[in-house]
Order: structure tokens, then C-alpha cells, then sequence
């Protein structure tokens, strides 16, 4: 049984008020003055605390699972807070699985009740389709998974997709982005001697790499004039990134490519921390962070999605004195009546608020033109459903960051009703400089209502 | 009708607070699930009719040309293969994504960026191994007299066979020259090595088996035939999940392999083999859901006898007792359910307790206890894995059975239903708790086919222990199960008594049939390969039912050389 396929009948007859928003509609220029955004994408899973997450007066922000991030005043007037968002769609599986790949690619996930993956391309890869980059890694993939789930939920991983069961997968191992970001260091660190010497070393060896990528590069363009369509796009995006490889390699030796010190001599953090082990997580998740504010700020990566641990996680959050399984004995169980369950969500969000605002900052300290990095940045942190009982109705979105001038106005709620979820996509698209009118199956549902971009 | 309509199947009352939703859902479960499963969810294996078919299954070129990946698996056992010994290159690697258990599906095998990235690191990992001062000369040898130049052809001719499967083509040669003499600049020989190695192990060549045909298909064709070296790529991968070895390349070069009676005689033999059993126990595993029997997520908070030995011994017993079966029982499927005995190690007892009819060894075959325990589905890797962290679950339980052995799809929940497991309770079983889904229509219409099954499993807790008594309070448990919807339906208690029933099932037989023709294939079963699976299952069992009579189905059909072209627009 399948739900039926959302159209723009459907997203109106269950939001309502559409006239409102017809100027909207219309595509939106782009202003070619203001620098292209970046965008990071933090998924959360399981729900927030409704009662403690929206605060009381749309523009003072006041909010006990906000507060690692509205407390501080300049973090604050970077922050717009969307209530409404709504997922009346659904698709197979349930909320941490349709709501999961559903948020950001506006599709209903299809296959079987145990393997539902992802219905369509996902926002992230929309945009590096749409987009022109001048970053060697248009977007990074990752997050900390820790505890692994069971073999029937892979699909759980991640919510980035090419296409309908095409995920790409999330990066968990920090060690290893380091060693494919920065890759002159690890050249450059296995030479000794005098820095002459060391250049010599490192110019023979991109020369060498660069033998092996023009020959696999040949194979594979001889391979394509043998295959149907759908391999030939595989055969491409196979060679594409083979070319990112290459061209992040050739940067390295580039002395026109001039970068700040702290983008050239980097020194990735020992390998040892095990990401599969759910006490690490804290450890992990700051690690990841730092390498996203890094990577973001020096140019390598524009667009980053992040996951904190796969769909429907069952973390125990030892390091919070829960000690439960959060998503069986806890999110499910949330009711809004029983406050020692409150209470748990409470501080598990307070957690997730307190992550989100140390990217912020680690953003807004490094400055840029009259503003900061974060100034060029749109932030949304989600999540796959609203609360932990699957209730679809007022997924909590968090904006921060004012995406280069983009999000016209900052630091307050913005409180339409209830609207689609394709909305969000729409606006997210819109600051990011496409002018969609609409996202995934949805191609004409307008932006977030009243949202002032 | 409310957006937020949350309705957990295993509370009444709450969905007795929305009627009105609760109807129209009554209204689309009943075309799901309320009339005959065993007519519409399960996929009957009677010919559903393709032009192409006849009664011997002589279905042609349902597969399409197509490319497939390697798995992560499957990488490993190739470069372990040329190396001569495992190196586990993929260890760290991103997992590969399963599909019913199955990590070999070609449409979800997608080639990522990190993939690449991560071939790139296996490449340039197994270039430094095979240059190392001390193993140049093996793998690559060249003496004095000999030109460098001449040794590195040598040399990339040998790796192709091993990496691609076949010989190299004229234009490789020269290329592959070219990149030899890059590193060979400063008359490095290693160092030209190094390089040829790092660029074959990245070519798509190495990293795609190919199903093509030779070259592009003539304008109109239906279908192509494979070449003999994709023929040999394709039985090896088929059976033991690696690049084919010398003696079937050979029958490859020959031409031979486009013959039935040959690919059966390679097939034989290979099947003989220990790394076929290996593939074979992990095609076994990924069918019944068990590939991740060490890693096994208990609350240890509430059972701490739940240490690592324990799951490292099930994971060595569940080895031992389908190789054994493999190679003692020639790998017939009755055998894997209803044997009376097993493997355990010392670290069981505690999960085992008195089903175990001598002291465990260093997993030697010890006789069950047949009241309780036959085969897989009585083996704590089962039952465990099949089972909530702290409880067991019967849905779960049941879904397994019905999805994965009797290949009957359950309809979903809809999508505003909350699949949730009871909270624990110390005054009602687990059984109790669920027995709410049969007092309410709604979800019953459904839950009647999943639950029942599972009930009959209840005599085993969380990990795998008997047990008669649930519970601090000692509540006593009914361990009767029902199947419906099936042609064995019928009422019985424990795992035990369901396998001796599964065994002469029909649609139990069929469905493993499928389950490994869905292994080999990397794609679900469509329509039109209904004859051939009839064709396969007719295979089965005249060959008594063993794996290997299936296998050699597979390979001896006409479908296994041929692919359907597919139209461009």
C-alpha cells in the first residue's frame, strides 16, 4: 500500500491558504553582487521536546532546549527559529525512515517496509548539479553514526541521495577526510631534508599520480562507449570524482592558490578514536565539527550534510547519565505527560543545541569581508520527525547563519501555521541561489511562509 | 482527518480515540491485507507468462547489460587472490549498502565519491605491499639480462588476469607502458611498479564486472551473449565471490563456457572448493539476516552474560555448523533446519544450559536436545539476532519467517501507525502485551500473519535461552505459535517443530530457490523470471534439494549468458 503521490493539490488541500502565498511563487533573481552561501545540513533523529523547544515570543527566542544557542546574544541575532513544518506525505517505512530521507529531497522513500531508500535526489546534490563551485569538494558527506544498526536498516545511514536508492554515504572516519582533503601534507610529511628537496619530492609524485588518473580516466571513457545510459552516469560521476581527486592534488603545488596558514599546515588528530563506539561520540562529534568549519572556511567544501548518528538512533547517551535506550524506552515513549521522559529529551536536546552552536561559533570566528564566516552561511539543523512518538507536526528547524545576505531578516521565529515540508526545500534552494518555485515531488509549493529572505 | 494521527498498533484504546481515521484505514488494509496471503503475498511460482518462456525455463535475457561493483567483500577476496594472501584493504571502508540482507545489489552499489577515494587508497596500499624490497622479486621478476620495459609487461599481463579477469588488449599494453616509464623516470624499477599496480587496481576494469557482450550491441538487438571471459567472471563471482582462477579462464579462452555441459563440469569443481563454501555460508547468513552475529546489540545493563566470548562463540558455532553442513550434507536444505546437533564452544553454556546433550568442546558436534532445538532457527545466533535489545520481539520474529523463508511480502504499516515495541512489564508476558494486535481488526488484518508465527518462538528469550517462565513475577509462557496463509498452516511449539514443518513446504523450497537466484543476480525477482525460477525449483529438487543442484540450474540456463539490450530514447 502506497500513500498517494503528493501534488500540488494534496500540499494545498492540507495546508491551505495557498493565495496567500502566490507572490512568492514567482522565481526569485539571483543577486550576483552577494557572495553564493555556504550550507550545512545537521540531521538530528528522534524528535525534539515539543513543550521545551519553541519559545513563547517569536522574537525573543527564549527556549530551555534553545538556550546553548539563544542564550548567548550574538548567536542569537543570527538564529531564525521555523515552526509548522509538516510531513503529511509519508512514504514506506515510518517517520525514521520516510521522515529521514524525505526532509531534504522531498520524496516519498520507496522499497519494502525493512529496505525503504530514498525516493529522489536530495537538496545537497541538487544543488551541486545547479551550481557552479569553485571548490575542489563541492560537498562533504558526514557525521558520527557510532553504534551500528541492524543489517535491515542500512538504508538508516544516510539521507544524501543521487537519485532514488542512490545514497551517498556518510563519511564517519575523520582520519581519512583529512588524508583526501589535505593530501599535500600527507605527501608532503613523508619527505625529510631540506624544503627544495621536499618540493622536488612532492612535484615527482603528483606527477606520477597524475600518470595512473589520465590512464584510469581513459579506461573508463573506452568502458562508456560500451554501456546503457544508466551506467554511463555512473561511468561519469565515476570520473568526476576521480577529476576532484586530481584537481585537489594539482591545488597543493598551485602557489596562486594563496590560502591562510591555518589552511595549509594542518595536522589531522590521531587515529585511535573508535568511530563505531557510542562513548566516543562526543569526542567524535567535535572532531567532525572541526573539520567542517574547517574545510567550510578554507574554500574546499561549500555544501555539508551531517548526521548526528543514523535515522531513528538508539544511542544510551552514557556521557549524559541517561543510560537508556533513547529511542526505544524514551523518544517512544514521549507523551508529553510523563516529565521524568521530558526531562530525558530535554537534556538530550540541550546536548544537540549545545553542537550546533559550537559549528556557529567556530564559524563566526573567523571573519570575512565586513562579517563572518557564519554571516555566509546558512545552518539548518533538522530533524526526520517532530517528536519521539513519530508525530509528523511541527518538525523543529533551526536556521543560523544569514546565507551571505540571503536571509534578509534573523533572530526570530518565524510562525506561518502549518506548512508543507517542501516549502523549507523551496526556501533553502531559494537562498542558495536557485529559483525553484517548488522541491521534490512538489514542484510549485512555494517557499516558507513567512520567512523574510 | 488529523496529520498527526498516531496510532501504536499495540494500543487499542488510543485507536479507538480516532475512529474516523481508524475506518479509512480499515478500508485500505482490507485490499492489503485481509484475503488469502498465500494467493496474493506470496509470489506463487506458476509461470505468469512472458513471450519468451517455455516449460524448461528457456527464458531469455531478463537481465539487462549492465555494470556491476565490486562489494567490499568481493574486492577483498579478488586483491587476497593475487596477493596470495588476504590483505582486508576494505577494513575501515564505508559498508556497503544491504538490500535484503544482501550486500551485493547492483542498482543500490553505487560508485560514491568516498568509493573512489577509497579504491584509490586499496590501489596505492596493495602497490607499496607488492614492491616492497622483500616481494618485488616474486611478484615481479626481472634478471639482469632482461629489459625493465619487458618485465613490467610481463608483469601487468599477469595482474590483469587475476584483476580483470582476462588479457590485456593492445591499446592497454601501450598505455600501461606509458605509465610504467613515468615512474621508471630515475630508473626506479619499483617505483614503475608501484605505478603500473595503482593504475590497473583503479581501472573500472578491475572495479566493475562487466555483463556486456563484446562492445556495443548492433542497432535492433534483443539481446546479446556474453563473452567468455564475462562468462567466467560471472560463474566464479556466482560461486565464490572472486575473479575466475586459471583453469576456468582457460575453458574461457577456448570459447567453451558458451556451452551448458562445460560451465556445469567448471561449476562442479569449483564447488568443491573451500572458497565457495566461504561465499556460500556468507550468501546463507545475509538470507537468514545473520552477517552481523559478532556485533550483536544486547542491554548488557540487564544482560551482562552477554560478554564478547559469548557472541565471538556464536559466531564461530554458526561458521562450523554451516560448513559442516556444506560439506557433510552436501549442502542440502533440509539439513541447515532440522539437524539435531550443532558446534558450540564452552563460552554457550550459559546461553545453551541443558539443550546440549554432551559438554561442549573446542566446537566439536554435540547432539541437541530435540524437544527444543533443530537447525538455524533454534541457534541463539538466531533467535538473538532476531530479538529487541532486552526483549524478544515476535513480530520481528514472525516477519523474518514470512519475509525472508516463505518470500511472502507483508504489507507495511501505514505510514501514520507507530511500529512500536510494548514497554516491559513485570505483570504480563511479552506474548501478552502483543496480543492486543489481535483485538483490534485494524491491525490484526495484517499482524495475524506476522505474530501468531512469532508467539511459537516465545519459549526462547532475547538470547537464545529456553525458558518456561517470563519474568520476575515467573508468569508461565505459552509457547504456541500458528502459521497461516501458507500450505503447511497449522498450530505448533518452538522453532524445532516448525522446521520439520517448513522443510516439506512448497513455498519454503521455492523461496530459497529464489532468495539464492537473488543472490547471484543482484536484483529482486520481476515477473518475468517467474519461468525460470519454476525451471530453477524443478532443478532443486530432483536434485535432492541441495545447494549445488541449484547453483548448477543457475549456471546450466540459458539466461545466465545472455543480456536484454535495453532501448535508448
Amino acid at each position: 500500500m502506497s500513500a498517494a503521490r503528493t501534488t500540488r493539490r494534496n500540499c494545498l488541500r492540507a495546508l491551505g491558504a495557498c493565495g496567500v502565498m502566490l507572490p512568492w511563487l514567482r522565481p526569485r533573481p539571483v543577486h550576483a553582487a552577494t557572495a553564493a552561501p555556504r550550507l550545512v545540513l545537521l540531521m538530528q533523529s528522534n524528535g525534539t521536546g515539543q513543550s521545551n523547544f519553541w519559545p513563547r515570543t517569536p522574537d525573543k527566542l527564549e527556549s530551555p532546549i534553545l538556550a546553548p544557542i539563544t542564550d548567548d546574544p550574538v548567536l542569537r541575532a543570527k538564529t531564525t527559529i521555523i515552526k509548522g513544518i509538516t510531513n503529511t506525505v509519508g512514504g514506506i517505512g515510518n517517520g525514521h525512515d520516510f521522515g529521514f530521507s524525505g526532509l531534504w529531497s522531498g520524496y516519498q522513500s520507496v522499497g519494502t517496509f525493512n529496505d525503504p531508500w530514498g525516493g529522489g535526489i536530495s537538496i545537497d546534490q541538487l544543488l551541486r548539479k545547479s551550481l557552479t563551485f569553485g571548490e575542489p569538494f563541492p560537498s562533504l558527506h558526514c557525521g558520527v553514526l557510532a553504534t551500528d544498526i541492524p543489517a535491515f536498516k542500512t538504508h538508516r545511514r544516510s539521507f544524501s541521495y543521487s537519485g532514488p536508492r542512490r545514497q551517498i554515504p556518510t563519511e564517519v572516519d575523520v582520519t581519512k577526510l583529512y588524508a583526501r582533503f589535505f593530501p599535500a601534507g600527507a605527501v608532503a610529511g613523508q619527505t625529510a631534508g631540506n624544503d627544495a628537496d621536499a618540493a622536488a619530492v612532492v612535484r615527482r609524485r603528483l606527477q606520477q599520480k597524475k600518470s595512473v588518473l589520465d590512464f584510469v580516466t581513459g579506461d573508463l571513457r573506452n568502458l562508456r562507449t560500451t554501456v546503457g545510459k544508466r551506467d554511463r552516469e555512473r561511468l561519469d560521476a565515476h570520473e568526476a570524482a576521480l577529476r576532484q581527486l586530481e584537481q585537489q592534488l594539482g591545488s597543493t603545488l598551485n602557489p596562486a592558490a594563496r590560502r591562510p596558514g591555518r589552511c595549509v599546515s594542518v595536522t589531522a588528530p590521531p587515529v585511535g578514536l573508535d568511530p563505531g563506539a557510542e562513548d566516543n561520540v562526543p569526542q567524535l562529534v567535535r572532531l567532525m565539527l572541526d573539520f567542517v568549519a574547517l574545510t567550510l572556511t578554507c574554500q574546499l567544501t561549500r555544501i555539508v550534510t551531517f548526521q548526528f548518528g543514523n535515522g531513528g538512533e538508539k544511542w544510551f547517551y552514557r556521557w549524559l547519565g541517561i543510560n537508556e535506550n533513547s529511542h526505544d524506552d524514551i523518544a517512544h515513549r514521549d507523551t508529553g505527560m510523563d516529565p521524568t521522559i521530558t526531562a530525558k529529551i530535554l537534556k538530550i536536546n540541550v546536548w544537540h543545541a549545545e553542537q550546533v552552536a559550537y559549528l556557529a561559533r567556530a564559524l563566526d570566528r573567523i571573519p570575512e569581508g565586513d562579517g563572518t564566516a557564519l554571516d555566509n552561511t546558512l545552518i539548518v539543523w533538522g530533524n526526520e520527525i517532530a517528536t519521539g512518538n513519530h508525530a509528523m507536526q511541527d518538525i523543529p528547524i533551526v536556521m543560523l547563519g544569514k546565507a551571505a545576505g540571503r536571509l534578509k531578516r534573523t533572530g526570530y521565529m518565524v510562525d506561518g501555521g502549518a506548512q508543507d515540508y517542501h516549502r523549507l526545500g523551496t526556501s533553502v534552494l531559494n537562498m542558495m541561489g536557485v529559483p525553484a518555485e517548488g522541491f521534490g515531488e512538489v514542484s510549485d509549493c512555494g517557499p516558507v511562509r513567512g520567512l523574510e529572505v | 482527518m488529523s496529520v498527526n494521527a498516531m496510532a501504536p498498533c499495540w494500543s487499542a484504546s488510543r485507536i479507538g480515540r480516532r475512529q474516523g481515521w481508524r475506518l479509512g484505514a480499515l478500508l485500505l488494509l482490507a485490499g492489503a491485507c485481509s484475503h488469502d496471503p498465500a494467493a496474493s503475498l506470496g509470489t506463487p511460482l506458476s509461470p505468469t507468462g512472458t513471450a519468451s518462456s517455455d516449460a524448461t525455463g528457456e527464458s531469455r535475457g531478463q537481465t539487462p547489460r549492465r555494470l556491476r561493483r565490486l562489494s567490499n567483500a568481493e574486492l577483498d577476496n579478488v586483491l587476497g587472490d593475487l596477493l596470495g594472501a588476504p590483505l582486508f584493504v576494505t577494513k575501515g571502508f564505508l559498508p556497503d549498502p544491504r538490500v535484503e540482507g544482501y550486500d551485493n545489489d547492483v542498482a543500490t552499489l553505487d560508485t560514491s565519491e568516498s568509493k573512489v577515494d577509497e579504491i584509490a587508497t586499496a590501489a596505492e596500499r596493495v602497490a607499496d605491499f607488492i614492491t616492497a624490497p622483500t616481494r618485488l622479486s616474486a611478484f615481479a621478476p626481472c634478471t639482469t639480462d632482461e629489459q625493465p620495459g619487458d618485465c613490467a609487461r610481463r608483469f601487468a599481463s599477469w595482474l590483469a588476469l587475476r584483476a580483470y579477469g582476462r588479457p590485456l588488449t593492445d591499446d592497454e599494453r601501450q598505455r600501461l607502458d606509458d605509465v610504467f616509464s613515468v615512474g621508471f623516470t630515475d630508473g626506479d624499477y619499483a617505483s614503475g611498479v608501484r605505478l603500473l599496480v595503482s593504475a590497473m587496481l583503479q581501472s573500472p576494469y578491475f572495479v566493475y564486472r562487466l555483463e556486456l557482450g563484446a562492445g556495443m550491441p548492433p542497432k535492433d538487438a534483443q539481446e546479446v551473449q556474453l563473452d567468455g571471459y564475462e562468462i567466467a567472471s560471472q560463474l566464479s563471482f556466482l560461486l565464490q565471490g572472486r575473479r575466475p582462477d586459471a583453469e576456468l579462464q582457460a575453458a574461457a579462452a577456448s570459447g567453451g563456457l558458451v556451452n551448458a555441459s562445460i560451465r556445469e563440469q567448471q561449476s562442479r569443481r569449483l564447488l568443491a572448493g573451500p572458497a565457495a563454501r566461504a561465499h556460500l555460508r556468507g550468501f546463507l547468513r545475509a538470507w537468514l539476516g545473520l552477517k552481523d552475529v559478532a556485533v550483536i546489540n544486547k542491554d548488557l545493563g540487564v544482560l551482562p552474560v552477554f560478554t564478547p566470548q559469548v557472541r565471538f562463540a556464536l559466531e564461530r558455532e554458526l561458521e562450523t555448523f554451516l560448513d559442516d553442513v556444506l560439506v557433510r550434507s552436501d549442502g542440502r536444505l533440509d539439513e541447515f533446519f532440522v539437524a539435531d546437533y550443532t558446534f558450540p564452544g564452552p563460552a554457550l553454556v550459559p546461553i545453551y544450559q541443558d539443550d546440549l546433550k554432551g559438554p561442549p568442546g573446542d566446537f566439536q558436534r554435540v547432539g541437541l536436545d530435540t524437544r527444543h532445538r533443530r537447525g538455524l532457527l533454534s541457534s541463539p545466533a538466531f533467535l538473538a539476532t532476531h530479538a529487541g535489545i532486552a526483549q524478544t520481539n515476535p513480530v520481528q520474529r514472525g516477519l523474518v519467517i514470512r519475509g525472508r523463508l516463505l518470500c511472502q511480502d507483508v504489507p507495511p504499516p501505514p505510514a501514520n501507525v507507530m511500529a512500536q515495541a510494548p514497554a516491559a512489564s513485570t505483570t504480563q508476558t511479552t506474548r501478552g502485551k502483543y496480543e492486543a494486535h489481535a483485538q483490534d481488526p485494524f491491525c490484526r488484518s495484517c499482524h495475524r500473519l506476522m505474530d501468531p508465527l512469532g508467539f511459537g518462538f516465545e519459549n526462547f528469550d532475547t538470547l537464545g535461552r529456553f525458558q518456561s517462565v517470563e519474568g520476575p513475577a515467573q508468569l508461565p509462557i505459552d509457547g504456541r505459535g500458528e502459521i497461516a496463509g501458507s500450505d503447511i498452516d497449522g498450530v505448533f511449539t518452538g522453532p524445532a517443530e516448525l522446521s520439520l514443518r517448513l522443510v516439506g513446504s512448497t513455498l519454503f523450497r521455492r523461496c530459497f530457490v529464489k532468495q539464492l537466484w537473488r543472490f547471484g543476480e543482484g536484483r529482486a525477482a520481476e515477473a518475468g523470471d517467474a519461468p525460470l525460477l519454476a525451471h530453477l525449483a524443478r532443478v532443486f529438487e530432483s536434485g535432492q534439494g541441495r545447494i549445488g543442484a541449484a547453483l548448477l540450474g543457475v549456471v546450466g540456463s540459458p539466461a545466465f549468458i545472455v543480456r536484454r539490450v535495453e532501448s535508448e530514447p
